[in-house]
């Protein structure tokens, strides 16, 4: 990349961050196809993200009133803009927590002669630009085809988003430094994604349901309403609003800005933890010495023991159907039982991927005298018990409905537990510390592969409400665990 | 007739093109500690990995105190201890949790590994410091805890790799003792380093590894002999036998 800014401006630095996201985003296709075809991969990822847009956008539309279209437009893009504010504030918090909290990115900045106002400014912007990776991803590509449908006006959203974002990093770095000053810098790093994500799914289930009785109610869009809506849809107040106020916010917080990250370079990451003189006890076998790890492990990374809220989510759907008005909450739990048999493989996978993925010294496990395939099936198993108590909550409430179909649900999660766990394990290899995501090193197609075996343990629960059909899929779910076992091979984990 | 500590033979490994160990031979004697010097991308760390398991050799064989680590493994790993270059711990466990996780690994009784767990803990004045995740240790705390983690089952074979990374005067000078004190109780060390005073004030026998193969090895007389240069520092007869092999 060959940008040119002057040295030491807001911009330059900005271009150093992009520089190292540029680099980050092109590593992985260039080691898998080399450096030559890396573009052509990108030019393809690009296409592919345009193709569900330009589907969507191709599709007829139902023939209806006018005026029900025009609400169900106004009603979808109010709730489009919501989710995409929300989501970028989410991801300006996370980003601004964690730089604060690994320094890396502040320090060299701040012991650099830039001025205060510079490091601010590029403080908030350095954030604005990370929100900017993800979540417009899946606005821009229909923003695109609605241009080559004619529609120009629609890239007014490019300058809405940019908006969008200074917003959402300002006030992201506000919370950010009031996370810090709340919880400190360490317990900040711990749980804010924690916290953001119970915010941005309470949010989000507040909003959407506020959009269903706002529709259910054939009430009116109020101006407020659409000018929300007007923000993502391409019209000029709106997006000038946004624009001003995205600029207004982030010139003006730019010594604030500057303040909390000196004030946060001078605290000291990790407080002395006070001593707990209770004596600890030893355990003497190697199991159970391996389980205690695991499982401090999962649960000291907030990120990771949310999984354990996975099977408990699925009753989102007898809750929303209670709160809609539309009948007895029960009536909606076919819903949780077709979903719950995917999300315990999920739960599985997850789980058994991060047992192995935590095991961030395997050299320690290797060295220590015991069989590899012993901690290999613990490991499983530290993953499994977890999955398999999570499940507890919906079983009971499942039983107190359908107890057959409980019972039913009870077999499925096992058997589903254990085949996620087992095709984690046999897709999981280590993965250098610089190359750990959220995910823990997992990879997009480990994820497909991980969603697709769900969606087929969901195939097979759905049996559970009387729909046969998800049998077809039993061989599946239960012949790849099988044949994942018998290609065990004795491989080599470590590389030097 | 003791059996010997180490011994390896025609040990071979290959990453692609690159030969990192080449028909390696050694034999190390128990009670001895021994220096493994090279240059950076020598083939050091590489032969400490196929010794701890960690890395599986193309050709030959690992025996520890006459246990093949290809044959029986756990038997070979058993009176072993690694300490790599990176501290292997993890961040989100306490020193002792650390501990007792390595104890448990090597089957350590709990009563005798909690008594050890501590004592090491206050030799190294990590005590301290229990209450603390390791993820907010300094290196050389780090490190300090990994050699505690490696001395917690009484090992009788010693790896380490680069041990005294990160440590300052006074933890390093704790450290060099106690490899002595361990090699004075019949343990067998092996390190690799790049500050070669260690290597010469603490060696009994110094091997010289480069391109992954074995160039020189003798006590630092025998050295000395070699090169056939009285006066001569180890630096000196490292630095000659590098030219020597470019040569």
């Amino acid at each position: 990349m060959n940008l040119h800014a002057k040295p030491g401006s807001v911009a330059w630095l900005l271009k150093w961050d992009l520089i190292q996201l540029w680099n980050w985003l092109g590593t992985t296709s260039e080691r898998r196809i080399g450096k030559r075809y890396a573009w052509l991969s990108r030019l393809v990822l690009l296409l592919l993200l345009h193709m569900p847009a330009l589907l969507i956008l191709l599709l007829p539309a139902p023939e209806r009133r006018s005026d029900d279209v025009k609400l169900a437009i106004d009603i979808a893009m109010t709730f489009l803009a919501c989710m995409l504010f929300l989501s970028m504030t989410f991801m300006a918090i996370y980003t601004a927590v964690t730089a604060l909290g690994e320094r890396k990115y502040t320090e060299l900045v701040l012991t650099s002669p830039l001025p205060e106002r510079t490091l601010g400014r590029w403080f908030i912007a350095s954030n604005a630009m990370g929100t900017l990776v993800g979540f417009p991803l899946f606005v821009l590509p229909f923003v695109n085809v609605l241009v080559c449908f004619g529609k120009p006006q629609a890239l007014l959203v490019y300058l809405s988003i940019a908006g969008y974002a200074l917003t959402a990093a300002s006030i992201g770095v506000l919370v950010a430094f009031g996370l810090q000053r709340l919880l400190g810098p360490a317990r900040a790093k711990r749980y804010v994604g924690l916290i953001g994500i119970m915010l941005l799914l309470t949010s989000g289930v507040v909003i959407s349901l506020g959009m269903k009785m706002l529709k259910a109610a054939q009430l009116t869009p109020q101006p407020w309403h659409k000018f929300v809506a007007g923000t993502v849809a391409g019209e000029w107040l709106p997006t000038l609003v946004v624009v001003v106020l995205g600029l207004a916010l982030w010139l003006g917080m730019a010594r604030f800005a500057a303040r909390g990250v000196k004030v946060a370079a001078e605290t000291q990451v990790v407080a002395a933890a006070p001593v707990n003189d209770k004596p600890m006890r030893f355990e003497v076998s190697p199991v159970r010495a391996l389980l205690n790890k695991e499982w401090r492990l999962m649960l000291r990374y907030p990120m990771l023991a949310m999984n354990l809220a996975n099977p408990v989510m699925m009753l989102i759907f007898p809750l929303m159907h209670a709160l809609e008005g539309k009948g007895a909450w029960h009536e909606a739990l076919d819903m949780t039982v077709a979903f719950s048999g995917g999300m315990a493989a999920m739960t599985a996978h997850s789980l058994c991927w991060a047992a192995s993925a935590l095991d961030e010294s395997p050299a320690l496990l290797w060295s220590a005298p015991m069989q590899r395939e012993r901690w290999r099936r613990w490991q499983l198993l530290a993953g499994l018990l977890p999955t398999w108590l999570a499940m507890l909550p919906v079983l009971a409430i499942v039983a107190w409905v359908a107890p057959l179909k409980a019972v039913g649900l009870a077999v499925v999660a096992v058997a589903a537990g254990i085949g996620g766990g087992l095709l984690a394990q046999s897709f999981y290899r280590p993965v250098a510390k610089h190359e750990r995501n959220m995910q823990y090193g997992m990879r997009t197609p480990q994820v497909i592969i991980m969603m697709l075996y769900g969606a087929a343990w969901g195939g097979v629960s759905t049996a559970l409400n009387g729909f046969a059909l998800g049998l077809v899929l039993l061989p599946f779910v239960l012949g790849l665990p099988a044949w994942l076992l018998m290609r065990m091979e004795d491989r080599e984990y470590l590389y030097d | 007739m003791n059996q010997p500590a180490l011994q390896l033979s025609n040990l071979t490994k290959r990453f692609g093109e690159r030969t990192a160990v080449d028909n390696l031979n050694l034999n190390i004697e128990a009670g001895c500690f021994y220096a493994l010097l090279g240059h950076n991308g020598a083939g050091k760390s590489t032969t400490l990995r196929m010794i701890a398991g960690l890395t599986r050799p193309d050709f030959g064989n690992v025996r520890i105190l006459g246990q093949d680590m290809a044959i029986h493994p756990e038997a070979a790993k058993q009176p072993l201890a690694f300490l790599p270059d990176e501290p292997l711990l993890y961040g989100k466990l306490r020193p002792l949790e650390y501990l007792e996780y390595v104890a448990g690994l090597w089957a350590i009784p709990a009563l005798q590994a909690e008594g050890r767990a501590r004592e090491l803990l206050e030799w190294t004045d990590l005590w301290k410091h229990r209450g603390e995740y390791c993820e907010g240790f300094s290196r050389g705390m780090q490190q300090k805890l990994a050699l505690c983690g490696a001395l917690i089952h009484e090992p009788k074979l010693l790896l380490l790799d680069e041990p005294l990374t990160g440590l300052d005067v006074a933890a390093a000078r704790q450290v060099k003792d106690l490899l002595q004190a361990k090699v004075r109780e019949g343990c067998t060390v092996i390190l690799t380093t790049h500050i070669l005073e260690v290597a010469e004030k603490l060696a009994e026998v110094i091997g010289v590894i480069a391109q992954g193969r074995l160039i020189a090895e003798g006590t630092l007389t025998e050295l000395r002999e070699r090169i056939g240069r009285g006066d001569a520092s180890l630096e000196d007869i490292f630095l000659h036998l590098h030219d020597e092999v470019a040569a």
